[in-house]
């Protein structure tokens, strides 16, 4: 290929292409970083938004109550009881309400950069005694629901069709819930500086407790997260395979620069190579490739086949 | 030189995608940071008018960029409920934009991968001594860090056959790719650093590979 037939095709997002002061000026105004939290914001609006309709939706619900119509001597113990129940899911419902507004709050302020670690911490202690709170509801549930059960006396089939539909709200609850603490987990986690490095250091980490503390809001996420539907087992390790392939090229384009350590000095380039960024070691790369398939080590796998 | 039609979005997983991919291969080693920002994906997108319709692009390909990257992992057939997530994706992957490219083919739909060239320290070191006198100019560069430089970094579009390719490619093309990149940052030519060679070359430049370049434009 000529050079003449090279399209150089080029916009700069800071406008026309300037002198160097202009350039170094444009540095800390990261288009990147704003785009980015810009994103993170609108998906947090919408699940602000998703939040309220199911908000309507529930306040909007009625309870079944055709059964005192048949029901027995016990019609108003029963019918005490179904009050007893509608209070604690309505105090459920209240309380995780109040945990996903506060979790998207938190979560915008998260993205805004104006929350530390130690406000997480605070919003951690939260959970905690609200996953305290819940446990009781639900232990104070189950305990009415049997009483009522043992006290029903006629017309079985509605008992069963009550129970079904107080178990339905329930797990709707926990899962909006359990999607709320998993919704501000990974904002934090994700807008963590050093997020990056912590997750390097505990897969280096040699004693299993110092892994298992760095690696804690890692594996508290592994339990939120479902597992897929048909996982090709074979794929991460060619995907392993295949990223190793890449890094180690590119570890001998980085010798190249190495080796020019030893070339005689350009003319007017700096002569400290000691602030290059060192490339990784060849021996980190070689021992993580242990799942490295048989395939030629020179080729790319390149995917061109791809449509999306 | 001419606007580009285009922007490359390179997606790079983050410690909760890291999370996502141990809850799905338990039974396979983790890929360490390294490894897991290596060989990103690169997508094409249509250049917008603004940021907040390059958002609303992004957000409309978003679920088949989704369903790429775990599928990469997971293989084709693979699904997850966080595919239609825009949260969730977000909170997986930090997009990086480059509108700066050089295209190599006739046609961007030709282009199989990319090569983005990414600053060294020496080069970062360079700016400083070239506007040493500057007091205001230095005070901002000492806030600035490699990645703040490698922003919207010159990207090569181009189809390679095999690694060995592209290596014979930059031994050859570094002239044009030199350029490319520092006319991004000073267009004045003679203040550039002197660059006789591959290796002086790559004294200032690293190059990032990236093996997959999908186009989402219709």
């Amino acid at each position: 290929m000529e050079p003449t037939t090279m399209a150089l095709v080029c916009v700069s997002v800071f406008g026309v292409i300037g002198i160097l002061a202009a350039f170094i000026r444009q540095l800390l105004l990261s288009r990147e970083k704003r785009l980015n939290d810009a994103a993170l914001q609108r998906a947090l609006q919408q699940e602000t938004h998703e939040l309220e309709n199911i908000r309507q939706e529930m306040l909007s619900y009625k309870r079944y109550d055709t059964h005192y119509q048949v029901l027995g001597v016990n019609k108003e113990s029963i019918e005490h009881i179904d009050q007893q129940i509608e209070k604690i899911l309505q105090k459920k419902t209240e309380i995780i309400h109040r945990y996903a507004e506060a979790a998207l709050r938190e979560s915008s302020a998260i993205v805004a950069g104006e929350l530390g670690a130690d406000r997480k911490l605070i919003c951690d202690k939260l959970k905690e005694e609200i996953d305290n709170e819940l446990k009781v509801y639900d232990n104070e549930l189950d305990h009415l629901q049997k009483r009522r059960a043992s006290l029903w006396d006629t017309h079985k089939e509605l008992l069963h069709d009550i129970d079904a539909e107080e178990k339905s709200r329930n797990e709707h609850l926990d899962a909006l819930y359990d999607h709320h603490s998993s919704l501000l987990e990974k904002v934090f986690l994700r807008h963590t500086e050093n997020s990056e490095v912590v997750a390097t250091k505990a897969i280096e980490a040699s004693t299993s407790t110092f892994r298992s503390a760095l690696m804690a809001p890692i594996y508290f996420l592994m339990s939120l997260f479902k597992i897929s539907t048909n996982i090709d087992p074979e794929q991460a390790k060619e995907e392993l395979a295949d990223r190793n392939a890449i890094l180690k090229f590119q570890l001998e384009l980085d010798e190249t620069e190495t080796s020019t350590n030893t070339a005689p000095a350009n003319k007017s380039a700096t002569s400290s190579h000691d602030t290059v960024d060192p490339p990784p070691k060849k021996e980190d790369i070689e021992a993580s490739e242990s799942t490295k398939t048989k395939k030629e080590e020179s080729k790319l796998s390149f995917k061109s086949d791809f449509s999306l | 030189m001419q606007p580009s039609q285009w922007e490359v979005i390179v997606l790079k997983p983050t410690a909760v995608f890291l999370s996502f991919l141990a809850s799905q291969l338990p039974k396979v080693n983790l890929p360490d940071f390294k490894l897991l920002q290596t060989n990103n994906t690169a997508y094409v997108i249509r250049n917008q008018a603004n940021d907040e319709e390059t958002l609303n692009e992004i957000e409309r390909h978003f679920p088949a960029m989704f369903r790429h990257e775990i599928s990469r992992w997971l293989g084709q057939d693979a699904r997850n409920e966080i595919e239609g997530s825009f949260l969730d994706f977000l909170c997986c992957f930090k997009f990086e934009l480059h509108s700066h490219i050089v295209l190599l083919e006739s046609d961007f739909r030709e282009g199989q991968q990319l090569l983005r060239i990414k600053p060294r320290s020496v080069l970062l070191k360079w700016i400083k001594s070239a506007v040493q006198d500057d007091s205001e100019l230095i005070s901002v560069l000492e806030k600035v860090n490699l990645a703040d430089l490698a922003e919207n970094a010159t990207v090569i579009v181009k189809k390679f056959g095999d690694l060995s390719e592209i290596k014979s490619f930059l031994r050859q093309y570094y002239p044009i790719i030199y350029e490319a990149e520092m006319l991004r940052m000073c267009e004045r030519g003679d203040h550039w650093p002197y660059v006789d060679s591959y290796e002086s070359f790559c004294r200032y430049f690293a190059v990032d590979i990236h093996a997959q370049l999908i186009n989402l434009y219709s």
